[in-house]
């Protein structure tokens, strides 16, 4: 639990229906997907390699594979509270704006499990 | 709590981008659309090779776009300023983007998704029209910047960066005019492809001869007639 971020856990079933809409993309290298208190240009899902949350102390909590985040910041403008990083050879999801508000989308966040 | 977003009818680069034509319904459907933030010095919008997921449009500050060389070495392609729009060629020619681009300082940037905006260009000629109109002016300056690095010397080309960097942040003072636009010397070599050593060599030259004039890292031009002149550029 990281306070003041929903994360969803998403199912195998649940990235099926995502990935018939969209595409897994590769990351080559290390970066900042989101800074600290931007808004998301997207909501991301690790689906293999690392995805981690860098907090304001600089502790580290990493995310888990199948598991969604930032989609609530995006979806309604909200600021990121820390910092969200790929590192390098990952595979991610990832869903900006339009996709996260296509109605397929929308009725798997309801129903998949929060953390 | 939300963070308030800028409307595209207040935005500072009001006039210069490529919504400005669209009717008020139209800008509030880009403003649901859209997401704005601020990216500090250094911060990086997108790194070469990433996957595209949309455009970037620039409300203000000035955004480096680079290219790395397989030898690590990094080179400004160009500098997006306030109405700019960045990552749209990526859109239509490749999955990823061909360039990083990164805050030179504080700037204000809105993100729009490539399945809105594909929409809106598919929908909206005026859209259209002025992303045709960019790809046009930036291929222009692309097929330039080539020709100037086969038939001019860096002094040249050190002379006609000074001068297009005073067309695009030029200020008039009463000093001259004041290139208003933090660039390193790295970073200015970089654009006109030398050292920075060959680069602060050539400046003190164009200082010397009371082109230029220069205090501490602001660089304003004294002489435009001569510097054209210096620079092989007609007017």
């Amino acid at each position: 639990m990281i306070k003041g971020i929903k994360i969803l856990n998403l199912t195998p079933e649940h990235i099926s229906e995502i990935l018939k809409i969209t595409e897994v993309h590769h990351y080559n290298f290390d970066q900042t997907l989101i800074y600290k208190n931007n808004v998301p240009n997207a909501a991301y899902c690790l689906i293999n390699g690392i995805l981690r949350i860098k907090k304001y102390d600089n502790s580290i909590i990493p995310i888990q594979e199948n598991q969604l985040i930032a989609h609530e910041e995006c979806l309604q403008h909200k600021p990121f509270k820390h910092e969200l990083q790929v590192v390098k050879n990952s595979s991610i999801l990832v869903l900006p704006k339009s996709l996260l508000k296509n109605t397929q989308i929308i009725s798997i966040v309801l129903n998949s499990e929060m953390i | 709590m939300s963070t308030k977003i800028t409307k595209c009818e207040t935005c500072p680069s009001q006039g210069k981008g490529i919504f400005c034509e669209l009717e008020h319904m139209e800008l509030t459907d880009v403003t649901d659309h859209k997401i704005n933030n601020s990216y500090k010095k250094g911060q990086v919008l997108f790194v070469e090779g990433n996957p595209t997921f949309g455009i970037y449009c620039v409300s203000s500050g000035n955004i480096k776009i680079t290219q790395m060389s397989p030898d690590g070495k990094e080179s400004i392609i160009r500098i997006a300023s306030a109405g700019d729009v960045i990552g749209h060629r990526s859109l239509f020619t490749q999955k990823h983007y061909q360039a990083t681009a990164t805050a030179l300082e504080e700037a204000h940037v809105c993100f729009i998704d490539k399945d809105y905006i594909l929409k809106l260009i598919s929908e909206k000629p005026s859209v259209s029209f002025n992303l045709i109109s960019r790809l046009s002016r930036d291929l222009g300056a692309a097929e330039h910047r080539i020709s100037s690095f086969y038939q001019k010397n860096v002094r040249e080309r050190l002379a006609e960066l000074l001068l297009l960097l005073k067309e695009s942040h030029g200020e008039e003072t009463d000093k001259g005019i004041f290139i208003n636009i933090k660039l390193t010397r790295d970073e200015m070599a970089s654009i006109i492809g030398t050292a920075p050593e060959t680069l602060i060599r050539f400046m003190s030259e164009i200082k010397s001869l009371g082109y230029i004039h220069q205090e501490g890292k602001k660089i304003f031009i004294t002489d435009e007639k001569a510097l054209l002149e210096f620079a092989g550029i007609e007017y």
